[in-house]
């Protein structure tokens, strides 16, 4: 089953359409979302059973042990097989309506893997399934949808799938759009952590990926019952943004224009758009609002026209709103702050400094030539870890992690999404107290203490 | 007089508490959520349609337009002491609501505990049958049926805040009905509408793939509007006839709504109907075909396969996720119901 976003849709199945697929389809239905069109976990079936498909993943199964190896062989075995004929007819005559759509604003096309298990309120996986980019031709589309069906053997969406007991996968629906270029990008909460009473928006110029990547963002949070009472904080840091390529075919990291470097990457005016609209959405999901809320996590942006998208909708993941009132130890030296805080509590332990994150794939530098593979053996009772910003394949090597101080990144990014999943103790936008970079003064294994509580976090040395 | 109320068989009770899912697996939060959900159409819905046909006529003459019972509240032993097994219908809601364009019925069936649920008699021939509370008590379990399509848990909370996000948006607004009046007419006159228009007509599942209107649409038509209690029950006692033969039903049975009966026969002749229900293990691919007729079905004349024949067979498909149902190659006989059992482990 195809399913035109923006399409009249009573009602909407995870188990055909996935979690990203399922939402996108309901709010397309009223608010704007780039045009496209869900393929549903029925083909991903037919898909499968037509080429056979469980036997070969299963005998890849049987010989490989290392998520990798079960990566790159799915990844061959998926992309052997073919579709159905009468699957390629009606994907190919989807693309073209599209494509029409798409001709008048020269817009690229996005493929984007919808899990049948993502995006719910317990598990969101993340960044951990594929996304493609470009101009879509027919045979190109069909070499996308194949990778985001394979990419449900993903090497860290196995690691996930394993950490959370969720079994393997059992269906993967996509989604194709078009693909909308933002002259911002945000993430907004909906309901700010540990404070219904306000909203809580990150922006960075460019597509969203900034600010779930972790690059500088702008954080403003907005008192629900007055939406003038605005608390700004500006990061005069912005250099870099994800922007696509036209020439590529890809996402890529550019220069900011160098009017958004040092200034808000959003209006008063957008700020109220974005308020309005993402309430709205709120509170179709939160059944008897405004007593009861049902916060979510929304992605979206601004076009060069001034519009505003919505590319993303789901539930907050793993987002606690009763935290107890923890008081904050005391520090003979605080070394770094910030109010931009997820899960609250206490920790002492080594520090580990991650000083670098490769933007485009999924290495991490740390001080000291330390490997990040092998942390976990390291420090078998736990570490605070340090980071400019993450990229969802950090999720799988931090199991006895305790605490992630991110100095660039926020609560919205792939950092702040781990450590609520994981429950742990995590302070974002962290400033160093005497402007150093706090990756700069740090060093390994040396014992800090971490407070957060719901106003503030800080770390420091007791 | 007879009015439309049919009370349930024991073979249809067995089916509706067969489909009832099992809410004792669901988080806290999405139960309650849940509960909201299957009292959003019995209470808050069933409201704003009293008031709306508040003034169409006499109390108890008015209902018929748009609500029903389907059972006498009671009996639900399975799920408790004092749990209650309520049934109620709303059918041709788009002929009052423009936010709910696309949808002609939703059925809810429910299970409440400790509530005061009763058939509602409200004159003296017995009709303006429509289950009402003095208590709706604490849900067990439910379901709603929404344009004959069972919908489990998470479909119901997705419906529900669909027709939230309807109500506060341009949904009605959007599908101009003036529009649409026009492209039908169009249609009728054998014009040639706009393809964007035809298409939004399809969407709006008011038309089948072939253009030709659909169950949806017809319950549109004022004239079943003024239809009486009495024509809703013949209507259904005629369409029962089709569970032993479909050679029982006349060609010239009015079915109101549902259509044409000479067509009906034809969709059951053409695609083996009965040899299709009657099959005791299905295959994958026979469930998939009787899944395909089954909302063929519904589009083209307004019931359900698994209404009609009491088959539950959809329920098994979810089950069919491609790592639970070996490779067609290795057993491609093997029934569908024996594949989950395998996959199951049982």
């Amino acid at each position: 089953m195809i399913a035109r976003i923006g399409s009249p849709m009573p009602y909407v199945s995870r188990q055909l359409f996935g979690g990203k697929g399922k939402n996108l389809l309901e709010i397309g239905e009223e608010f704007s979302v780039p045009e496209g069109f869900v393929v549903s976990s029925e083909e991903y079936v037919k898909f499968f059973l037509t080429n056979n498909l469980r036997g070969v993943i299963q005998q890849i199964l049987r010989d490989h042990k290392a998520p990798e190896d079960i990566e790159s062989r799915a990844k061959e075995a998926f992309a052997q097989a073919r579709f159905p004929s009468n699957i390629e007819d009606v994907l190919f005559r989807e693309l073209e309506i599209l494509q029409e759509q798409a001709a008048k604003t020269n817009d690229p096309q996005a493929v984007r893997s919808s899990a049948i298990d993502e995006d719910g309120s317990i598990n969101s996986f993340a960044g951990q399934h594929d996304t493609f980019f470009g101009k879509l031709t027919e045979q190109t589309m069909l070499e996308y949808v194949k990778l985001c069906y394979a990419s449900a053997f993903n090497s860290v969406a196995l690691k996930y799938r394993e950490e959370h007991k969720l079994g393997i996968p059992t269906g993967m629906a996509v989604v194709i759009q078009n693909m909308k270029e933002f002259e911002t990008g945000f993430v907004v909460y909906t309901a700010a952590p540990f404070d219904y009473e306000n909203l809580i928006i990150e922006a960075a110029p460019g597509h969203c990926k900034s600010v779930v990547d972790g690059r500088p963002v702008d954080s403003f949070r907005v008192n629900i019952r007055d939406k003038n009472k605005i608390i700004s904080k500006i990061n005069k840091n912005k250099s870099m943004q994800w922007q696509y390529d036209h020439q590529e075919g890809k996402l890529k990291l550019v220069p900011t224009p160098s009017h958004f470097v040092d200034k808000p990457s959003l209006s008063p005016e957008q700020i109220a758009k974005i308020t309005e609209v993402v309430l709205d959405i709120e509170s179709c999901y939160a059944l008897g609002f405004p007593k009861d809320r049902k916060p979510q996590d929304l992605e979206g942006g601004f076009d060069y026209k001034g519009k505003l998208w919505i590319t993303q909708s789901r539930d907050i993941t793993g987002m606690s709103y009763k935290a107890p009132d923890i008081v904050l130890p005391k520090l003979t030296t605080i070394i770094g702050q910030s109010q931009n805080v997820g899960n609250t509590g206490v920790y002492d332990g080594p520090i580990v400094v991650i000083t670098d994150v490769d933007p485009n794939g999924t290495t991490f530098t740390l001080k000291d030539g330390q490997e990040i593979r092998s942390l976990d053996s390291k420090f078998t009772t736990g570490y605070v870890l340090v980071t400019p910003e993450t990229n969802p394949t950090l999720d799988s090597y931090i199991k006895n992690c305790k605490a992630i101080i991110a100095t660039e990144c926020g609560i919205m990014s792939h950092a702040g999404a781990t450590a609520r999943e994981r429950g742990l103790i995590f302070i974002g936008c962290v400033e160093s107290t005497d402007h150093k970079q706090l990756q700069d003064k740090l060093d390994h294994g040396d014992i800090v203490c971490v407070g957060a509580n719901k106003e503030k976090g800080v770390i420091g040395y007791r | 007089m007879a009015t439309s109320f049919h009370e349930l068989t024991k073979e249809e009770k067995a089916h509706v508490v067969g489909k009832m899912p099992d809410t004792t697996k669901l988080d806290k939060n999405t139960k309650a959520e849940l509960e909201k959900a299957i009292k959003y159409p019995l209470v808050d819905l069933d409201a704003k349609i009293r008031s709306l046909t508040i003034n169409m006529g006499d109390c108890g003459q008015n209902h018929y337009f748009a609500v029903r019972a389907l059972n006498t509240p009671g009996d639900a032993t399975e799920y408790g002491k004092k749990a209650q097994l309520v049934g109620q219908q709303y059918f041709g809601l788009n002929r009052f609501f423009p936010e709910f364009l696309d949808i002609a019925d939703i059925e809810v069936w429910a299970v409440f505990q400790n509530g005061n649920w009763d058939l509602h008699t409200w004159n003296q021939h017995g009709e303006h049958l429509v289950c009402n509370f003095s208590g709706t008590g604490k849900l067990v379990t439910g379901y709603l049926n929404v344009n004959g399509q069972y919908l489990g848990p998470e479909e119901t909370l997705s419906f529900v805040h669909g027709m939230r996000r309807r109500e506060n948006g341009n949904f009605g607004r959007v599908n101009d009905q003036r529009m649409l009046q026009y492209t039908l007419s169009q249609l009728e006159k054998g014009q040639q509408p706009l393809e964007r228009r035809l298409r939004r007509l399809q969407d709006l599942r008011m038309t089948d793939s072939t253009g030709k209107q659909s169950y949806i649409l017809r319950c549109k038509d004022p004239k079943y509007a003024k239809m009486e209690a009495l024509d809703r029950k013949k209507w259904e006692t005629k369409l029962r006839l089709l569970r032993k033969n479909p050679d029982d039903l006349a060609d010239n049975d009015d079915v109101g709504p549902h259509g044409d009966p000479k067509e009906i026969k034809k969709f059951y002749f053409d695609n083996k109907i009965m040899d299709l229900v009657n099959t005791k293990n299905p295959s994958y691919d026979k469930v998939e075909c009787y899944v395909k007729l089954d909302r063929e079905c519904f589009t083209r004349f307004g019931f359900t396969l698994s209404q009609m024949h009491l088959v539950n067979w959809p329920q098994l498909v979810s089950y069919a996720a491609i790592y639970e149902a070996p490779p067609a190659v290795e057993s491609p006989n093997k029934s569908l119901i024996g594949r989950v059992i395998q996959a199951l482990g049982a």
